[in-house]
């Protein structure tokens, strides 16, 4: 799977839930969007290794 | 995970909404902590301090939408490499939206940009307090100042104020804030300032923007200092994992116990800057002391 994540992409293989995704990452759900095909995914949705996944961070700016 | 409204698929989980019903959520949200504190009246004109972020940009946009008069209110403090791009952002985003957009200079009004203070330490203190009054002087003929600020930003505020022993400061924070609240304002001749995003996380302002087209774009001051700020927010989203919606019900607790607090600390007639005429506790409010301090320092490194 591909995740784009604050501007980096980078290749992990991994399937699985979305939560199960950033339990994986050590990403809190609540302080992050995630979005594949440039749609939003819910926390229950199931993810292909073939997948492209995007995270946005919600917290980021000063 | 579907729609409790209408089982369409979900893009939020607390509770499992929509798009469309997501979107009625958030706007809802807005309207009603509009009324329910009496933030804005029916034809009343609104400044939205606008930075070019995405928290301004959905506050004009959801304002906007609601039928309120608003005017974008920006300020360039001279930050190459990040404020222009925001701001150029925003000037494209208002034109699109066909929001009524000002922008207003520090190198104009003060002489100097906030690039040419860096280096004398204390960079965003200076930098913000020298941005809040000119929001104050160039919103003086608008009725309200709405901020963007959010439900994370509020709740951060009030963990560091009560940290930092700034009880005060930590009793006024709440929808309508600034130094006055909107009676006290009115009376003394101030324009108010309203937070109507207050009740809306973060992550619900990103999600509404994604949903209706509304730019983000990803920079961050190079001058960001705000670390207390920045150490709180982990711990924070993880007590929301732990326990979702334990922000707003934190944040709503306190809106029950500060109306008393507020009243504990008595409301004195606020006096007026001699230099610039803005609210202060002190004969010369801090950002014209800040401002004749930089002056000073550049004229003598000449
Ligand atoms: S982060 Fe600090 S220096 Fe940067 S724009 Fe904000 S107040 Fe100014
Ligand atoms: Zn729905
Ligand atoms: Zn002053």
């Amino acid at each position: 799977m591909i995740i784009a994540i604050d501007g980096g992409k980078r290749r992990i293989s991994f399937s699985g839930t979305v939560r199960g995704l950033l339990e994986h990452l050590s990403l809190s759900p609540s302080s992050v969007v995630v979005m594949r095909e440039g749609e939003i995914v819910t926390l229950d949705e199931s993810l292909n290794n073939d997948d492209e996944v995007v995270i946005m961070s919600v917290l980021s700016g000063g | 995970m579907r729609c409790i409204h209408c089982s369409e698929k979900a893009v939020f989980e607390t509770p499992p909404l929509c798009k469309s019903h997501f979107s009625e959520y958030f706007e809802r949200t807005v309207l009603r902590t509009i009324n329910d504190f009496k933030l804005i009246r029916k034809g009343e004109n609104l400044a939205v301090a606008s930075s070019g972020g995405k928290d301004s940009n959905v506050l004009l946009f959801v304002l906007k939408k609601l039928g309120f008069k608003v005017t974008a209110l920006a300020i360039n403090e001279g930050i190459g490499g990040y404020r222009s791009l925001l701001l150029d952002s925003l000037r494209k985003f208002c034109l699109q939206q066909e929001i009524p957009l000002k922008i207003y200079d520090f190198r104009e009004e003060y002489g100097f940009g906030t690039d040419d203070i860096a280096g004398h330490g204390g960079v965003c203190r200076r930098c913000g307090t020298l941005r809040r009054r000119l929001i104050n002087i160039k919103a003086a003929s608008f009725d309200v100042i709405a901020t963007g600020h959010n439900l994370d930003d509020e709740l951060q505020s009030l963990m560091m104020n009560i940290v930092k022993n700034n009880h005060e400061v930590a009793a006024r924070i709440g929808p309508s804030s600034g130094v006055f609240n909107s009676q006290e304002a009115a009376r003394y001749g101030f324009t108010r300032r309203v937070k109507p995003l207050f009740f809306l996380s973060e992550k619900e302002v990103v999600i509404y923007a994604l949903l209706n087209r509304i730019p983000m774009i990803n920079a961050s001051c190079p001058y960001s200092s705000s670390s207390m700020r920045r150490h709180l927010k982990i711990p924070i989203s993880r007590m929301e994992d732990e326990s979702p919606g334990i922000k707003r019900r934190i944040i709503r607790g306190f809106m029950k116990i500060s109306g008393p607090l507020k009243k504990s600390y008595g409301s004195s007639r606020p006096n007026r800057c001699v230099i610039c005429g803005q609210p202060s506790k002190s004969r010369i409010c801090s950002a014209c002391r800040i401002a004749s301090e930089i002056e000073e320092k550049l004229a003598n490194s000449h």
